[in-house]
């Protein structure tokens, strides 16, 4: 049987999360013993049910992962997007969120939006600066001005103040 | 009825109630297209300037930005494939792939229309028949609510549509995460790490923006282009509102099923969006069209949700027990305003009450006429860039979450999550079997451990009660059914390879 290098990737991957599912789910019904009898009787339940469909799941990708050859001039086999484009992708709202909390959600913002628009190749410094101030501006007028919901400050500043 | 029906109106026709109706509108509508804010978060901090309103003003404030919220959180489901608001996250399934196709317009009006037909049967069920809807409700206990929480867990092997394996085990992840927090019957802390913030359990908003909107976000970083892969937009938001009406089984199916579930207190309208979505699947006579841009994948999930969301005040008026968080924070209003929820609130207050019932149907009026206005400028998004609006969302979503309950614990749980939807995404594991797990394993775990409490540790309890054991079958029947339409389809997939031989 031949499927394509994406169907195969996919399969390789199924199967390594189905795993690590198998290990989880184990170490959930591990850790439910030590719990109360009644409170661990859900998780528990959870755990057997979760670890064979995950077990199944890695029966079933293994077996396509060693059966199936990948043939790369079936369709569905290219790859879209640069190492680059994955990178600011996947790792951009991560690593957002880790400068929300070094620099607090305004500083971060402020740099994140126009360095994101930057990356994903948006060269018109105006543009970036207009995108990055108009949405700002609407989020203080909705959650401040409205809700009266402070955005998060930052950690480094308040580590800076305690000492 | 009728003469209540005018008492109401009566009551209603006041200019200054309006114009607090419009106002409210018009900030529901903001507030259900930023992901995280909701109808709860706007009508808990709409309270505090509640209260020098009087009784009618401030319910009918409270109603409308509800309603509003709730209504418009379908938006930006179909526009970004982002949930505005939870109860609205089933839309996308077929919302989002008719504004791929440039028919975002279409897919609002489908939207608008059955969310309006909804609230409004929803209201006039709920001002017809409240007392006898409130009997059904007090006949279910913790074994019907397990009954009914297994029905909801039954969907997840017709949700799953690649590996039923794949989606049980998403399942078994989701209500694991339901399990975190302190057990609500024995009170004993689960899978907390000594950390205090998992001690009330993981929120579902951060877990849906995460698999949703972060995850969403993420994938138009990297594929880029317009949403609208016309790159124009079709149709206009009245023919939308028209199409409604061609499917009118699908409409009230699925509005009654909200009115049966909604009125449940406790299982909310998040399940009831789920579950009709799929009935409608079940019954369609080409199934296949579900996930594709199918009319009655959208008008299912938003009659259902508004509809479960009306019947859910039956039980709050008429016993003072909330159907959902909304109809308890409109008791929270009530109880400021002095006036005490229970049987005799509909004859000690009837101007009030039946006031504020007319009113939820001049708050769907006016959510109509507010939306047709602003549904064409809301399409346009789906003709900006995706690396432009990247950014942009991903800034409101951290913002929205962080807003749920001010704490960045909600911002690192998005954020896992959105990391947790794009592996699923990538290696189709289905996310949604997930949110229902969430969704469900706590009414499933409490009701369990209830029942057993009830029975002295029988099980037998589930299936000899009537109520209980009619819908531990149609939860059977269900899995059965999926299971047979799998095997059928794999069936004629091998004929159809044989042949190709």
């Amino acid at each position: 049987m031949t499927i394509s290098v994406e169907q195969y990737r996919s399969a390789l991957g199924s199967a390594i999360i189905s795993a690590v599912a198998v290990v989880g789910f184990l170490a959930i019904y591990l850790g439910a013993g030590s719990l109360g009898q009644e409170a661990a009787f859900f998780p528990r339940l959870v755990a057997v049910l979760g670890g064979m469909s995950a077990a199944i799941a890695l029966a079933e990708s293994c077996y396509t992962v060693l059966t199936a050859k990948p043939d790369a001039q079936r369709a569905g086999s290219s790859d879209k997007g640069t190492w680059t484009d994955f990178f600011v992708s996947y790792g951009g709202p991560p690593l957002y969120g880790l400068m929300v909390f070094v620099f607090g959600f305004w500083a971060a913002s402020a740099v994140g939006i126009p360095g994101l628009l930057y990356l994903l190749g948006e060269r018109r410094p105006l543009f970036s600066f207009s995108i990055t101030g108009g949405t700002l501006l609407i989020i203080y007028v909705v959650f401040d001005l409205c809700f009266d919901i402070k955005m998060p400050g930052s950690f480094l500043y308040e580590i800076m103040v305690q000492r | 009825m009728l003469d209540n029906l005018l008492l109401g109106l009566h009551a209603v026709l006041a200019w200054e109630h309006l114009f607090v109706m419009f106002l409210a509108t018009l900030a529901g509508l903001v507030v259900g297209v930023v992901p995280g804010l909701g109808p709860i978060t706007a009508m808990a901090l709409l309270i505090p300037f509640t209260f020098s309103m009087q009784p009618l003003s401030a319910l009918l404030a409270l109603a409308s930005i509800s309603v509003a919220a709730n209504c418009s959180g379908a938006f930006t489901s179909i526009l970004l494939n982002v949930p505005g608001e939870t109860s609205s996250a089933a839309t996308c399934f077929d919302g989002h792939p008719m504004a791929k196709q440039g028919r975002a317009t279409v897919a609002i009006g489908l939207s608008i229309g059955a969310s309006f037909f909804a609230a409004v049967i929803g209201v006039l069920v709920v001002i017809a028949i409240a007392q006898p809807l409130v009997t059904v409700a007090l006949a279910f206990g913790p074994p019907e609510y397990f009954a009914l929480a297994a029905v909801g867990i039954s969907l997840v092997a017709g949700l799953s549509a690649n590996s039923a394996t794949k989606g049980l085990m998403m399942a078994a992840f989701g209500l694991w995460l339901s399990s975190i927090g302190v057990d609500s019957v024995i009170g004993e802390p689960r899978f907390t790490f000594g950390l205090l913030e998992l001690q009330d359990g993981i929120n579902l908003v951060p877990v849906m923006t995460g698999i949703f909107a972060i995850t969403e976000i993420m994938d138009w970083m990297k594929e880029r282009g317009t949403i609208s892969r016309l790159g124009r937009i079709e149709g206009s938001v009245w023919q939308g509102i028209v199409e409604t009406f061609r499917y009118p089984v699908a409409l009230i199916r699925s509005t009654f099923v909200g009115i049966g579930v909604g009125v449940v207190p406790g299982v909310g309208a998040v399940a009831a969006s789920f579950l009709s979505y799929e009935i409608e699947k079940r019954f369609s006579k080409d199934p296949s069209r579900f996930g594709k841009g199918a009319p009655e994948g959208v008008i299912a999930p938003e009659a259902s949700n508004n509809s479960a969301i009306c019947a859910g005040l039956a039980p709050a008026l008429t016993l003072g027990v909330p159907g959902g968080a909304t109809s308890a924070l409109l008791l929270v209003a009530l109880t400021v305003h002095g006036i005490r929820p229970g049987p005799m609130l509909f004859t000690s207050q009837p101007s009030l009450i039946y006031g504020f019932l007319v009113g939820l149907i001049f708050g769907a009026v006016m959510f109509l006429i507010v939306s047709v206005m602003c549904a064409r400028a809301l399409s346009l998004v789906t003709l900006v860039r995706a690396e432009v609006l990247g950014p942009i969302f991903l800034v409101i979503s951290f913002a929205g979450v962080f807003a749920q309950n001010q704490q960045f614990s909600a911002v690192i749980v998005a954020i896992i999550f959105g990391v947790v939807g794009c592996i699923a995404k990538a290696f189709d594991f289905p996310a949604v079997p997930l949110v229902l797990g969430l969704v469900l394993g706590r009414l499933l775990d409490t009701s369990f451990n209830q029942s057993l409490a009830m029975s002295d540790g029988s099980w037998m309890i589930f299936l000899t009660r009537p109520i209980s054991g009619s819908l531990l079958a149609v939860a059977a029947v269900m899995v059965a059914m999926s299971m047979f339409a799998r095997l059928r389809r794999r069936k004629s997939a091998q004929i159809f390879a044989g042949g190709q031989d």
